[in-house]
């Protein structure tokens, strides 16, 4: 049994910006021990994504953390890439060198379970990308479920989309997925577009991060700086919000976040709505909450927690 | 032939189960077992006691799934056409061992991993377990020599709604999962399997065979056949399966694109059947049975049951 006085917690994404300044964050907590990281096709490919994690590993020099690649498509629908945000890699912006480590040879869903079996403590999973992986480890291992604390995940909103009118990208791209995950009665944190649209560095923010010369700065400013060019009009807010890092946000410093206890379950079929996280923020369906969602983002705060995580990350 | 059996024993379930025991071409290399007309503990139970009754405790059974892949399973409130044990209410004995300490996905992971040969799949109950185990061991498909599935009713009316067949309209995704899964599919549905029925005197001929499973099925199937009566017989759904695998020229099939409709206010679980792939252009990724050798169906039953204990 592996134990810690850290809350045990395994990541998994689609890196991705945002899910590298995620992991970022995960990785100069003191209060979290990330014991893996599972990557998932979604914001690019599984090759891309996978690569991606291994770079964002090895540059913050913890390529001691295990990478292992999961679902290379949504469990029902065909794989579509948001390559138009993240660039062709899936992580355009700064250059890496080439990586020198490779993903450990097991399925995703098996390390999970591995991970959550041989803890002693309940496993926070923090989900970065479509729900693909952990929807598979969750019918995969059902006597599981009561060794998991928490489930934090990227996605959704109790109100609008991203990707569509209704629906936001991870939850949108594997539907299916996300309604098994928000199903399955795990305590849930959804940190939903309506908190992570707050989570935009301005470009004041940005020359922040210029000026922390460590390899977490290095890699935070480098990252952002691919965005530096669009800002929402009339602002010098980035268009482009750091939507995963307040996933992680919700395990290392919840304070951060109004969070409301709220029913939510997921449309897999509407004409116009595949994808939507349906919350019933006025109770009218008369069940009970399965989800802490994130109706707001104490931004500044935010910014400090991640500027300190990069301090942090020599 | 490797053969690996997902049921929810069921007293169709349960002679198909005979059937491949008793079928020297068949090597059964190990059964899961899902939630079905009867609670997982009870398919457990009923699936190891027809076991023992043949004297074959030496193959492996795992449980698996006890709700579909999205949702729960919604009790249909009926009275079971396999009686209130899942066994036409016949009593054998029970089973002296327990199930594998493993899932059932984990054990038909083992099972096919280990097979030297590719394993046939004959999946006889919703397709939970089967599209739990191509998502999480997507390697192992090439290891897979077809999938022969009961479910399915394309031209005509459903058992579970005015037009979903019971199989797929509990699990219409794993359904659609295991259908798109790029494995060769047989699918055994209502078109046919109501075509595959024994008459009275064909299941006599069980109980005079000589063999305690002979006996057992004839008894198990009197409660299944007041069912059916006024009708020439009763449909032996998923032993067609069964036999289908084995014998490809016992049924006439019919190449086509084979989708499980997931959205349809009146037809979610229907399986969308496009013969030819001709209004779709898809391809075709299925053989689904229209017509059935009923004669030699019946008569390799018999055999079956005459060469067990």
């Amino acid at each position: 049994m592996e134990t810690t006085k850290k809350i045990p917690v395994l990541l998994d994404g689609d890196p991705g910006h945002d899910d590298a300044m995620a992991m970022v964050l995960a990785l100069a907590s003191d209060l979290v021990e990330v014991r893996g990281m599972t990557v998932v096709a979604g914001n690019s490919t599984l090759q891309n994504t996978s690569r991606n994690a291994i770079r964002v590993l090895e540059w913050v020099g913890r390529a001691d953390v295990p990478v292992c690649q999961g679902a290379a498509q949504p469990l029902m629908r065909g794989l579509e890439i948001a390559d138009s945000v993240h660039g062709e890699s899936g992580l355009d912006g700064p250059v890496f060198p080439p990586i020198t480590h490779a993903p450990v040879e097991q399925n995703a869903w098996d390390f999970m379970a591995e991970k959550v079996r041989g803890s002693e403590e309940k496993t926070v999973l923090v989900g970065m990308g479509p729900l693909t992986n952990i929807a598979i480890f969750l019918l995969a291992n059902p006597e599981l479920h009561q060794k998991i604390a928490r489930i934090c995940l990227m996605g959704g909103a109790a109100v609008g989309g991203n990707w569509t009118p209704t629906a936001e990208f991870n939850i949108w791209e594997d539907a299916e997925a996300a309604r098994i995950v928000f199903d399955a009665g795990i305590p849930i944190t959804m940190c939903g577009l309506d908190a992570t649209n707050k989570a935009r560095p301005t470009l004041g923010d940005l020359a922040r991060f210029h000026a922390i010369d460590t390899r977490g700065g290095r890699l935070v400013a480098g990252l952002m700086d691919f965005f530096k060019d669009q800002t929402l009009p009339g602002t010098d807010w980035l268009e482009v919000p750091m939507h995963d890092a307040v996933a992680v946000a919700a395990v290392v410093a919840p304070q951060v976040l109004t969070l409301r206890d709220c029913y939510v379950t997921v449309d897999i079929e509407g004409e116009h709505t595949q994808g939507c996280t349906v919350c019933d923020l006025r109770g009218v369906t008369g069940k009970a909450p399965n989800v802490q969602v994130a109706m707001d983002l104490d931004r500044e705060a935010f910014i400090d927690l991640l500027a300190a995580a990069c301090e942090r990350l020599k | 032939m490797p053969v690996l059996l997902d049921v929810d024993t069921g007293i169709d379930d349960a002679l198909a189960l005979l059937y491949l025991l008793g079928e020297p071409r068949a090597k059964l290399l190990g059964i899961t077992a899902m939630e079905g007309s009867v609670p997982l503990a009870q398919v457990a139970r009923n699936t190891l006691a027809v076991l023992r009754l043949c004297g074959r405790e030496d193959i492996p059974v795992a449980l698996g799934a006890q709700k579909p892949l999205l949702g729960r399973f919604s009790p249909s409130g009926k009275v079971s056409i396999h009686g209130e044990n899942g066994l036409g209410n016949v009593s054998i004995p029970d089973p002296v061992r327990r199930p594998a300490p493993c899932r059932a996905v984990e054990l038909m992971a083992r099972l096919i991993e280990e097979s030297p040969e590719r394993v046939t799949v004959v999946a006889v109950a919703a397709m939970t377990n089967l599209a739990t185990f191509l998502l999480c061991y997507p390697h192992l498909k090439e290891k897979i020599e077809q999938l022969v599935l009961m479910g399915g009713a394309a031209w005509c009316r459903g058992n579970f709604s005015p037009v979903a067949e019971a199989n797929i309209g509990r699990d219409p995704e794993a359904a659609q999962i295991v259908f798109s899964a790029g494995i060769p599919v047989k699918l055994a549905g209502l078109d046919v399997t109501y075509k595959a029925y024994v008459t009275a005197a064909e299941r006599a001929a069980w109980r005079d065979c000589g063999t305690r499973a002979g006996r057992f099925a004839w008894e198990m199937f009197v409660h299944y056949a007041a069912f059916y009566e006024g009708a020439p017989g009763c449909a032996l759904h998923d032993p067609l399966a069964a036999a289908w695998a084995l014998d490809e020229a016992l049924v006439k099939a019919l190449p086509a694109h084979l989708e499980a409709d997931l959205c349809g206010r009146y037809t979610r679980g229907a399986t969308a059947v496009d013969v030819g792939g001709a209004k779709t252009g898809r391809p075709c990724n299925a053989l689904v049975g229209v017509e059935v050798d009923r004669e030699a169906f019946a008569h390799r039953l018999l055999a079956a049951l005459r060469r067990l204990p």
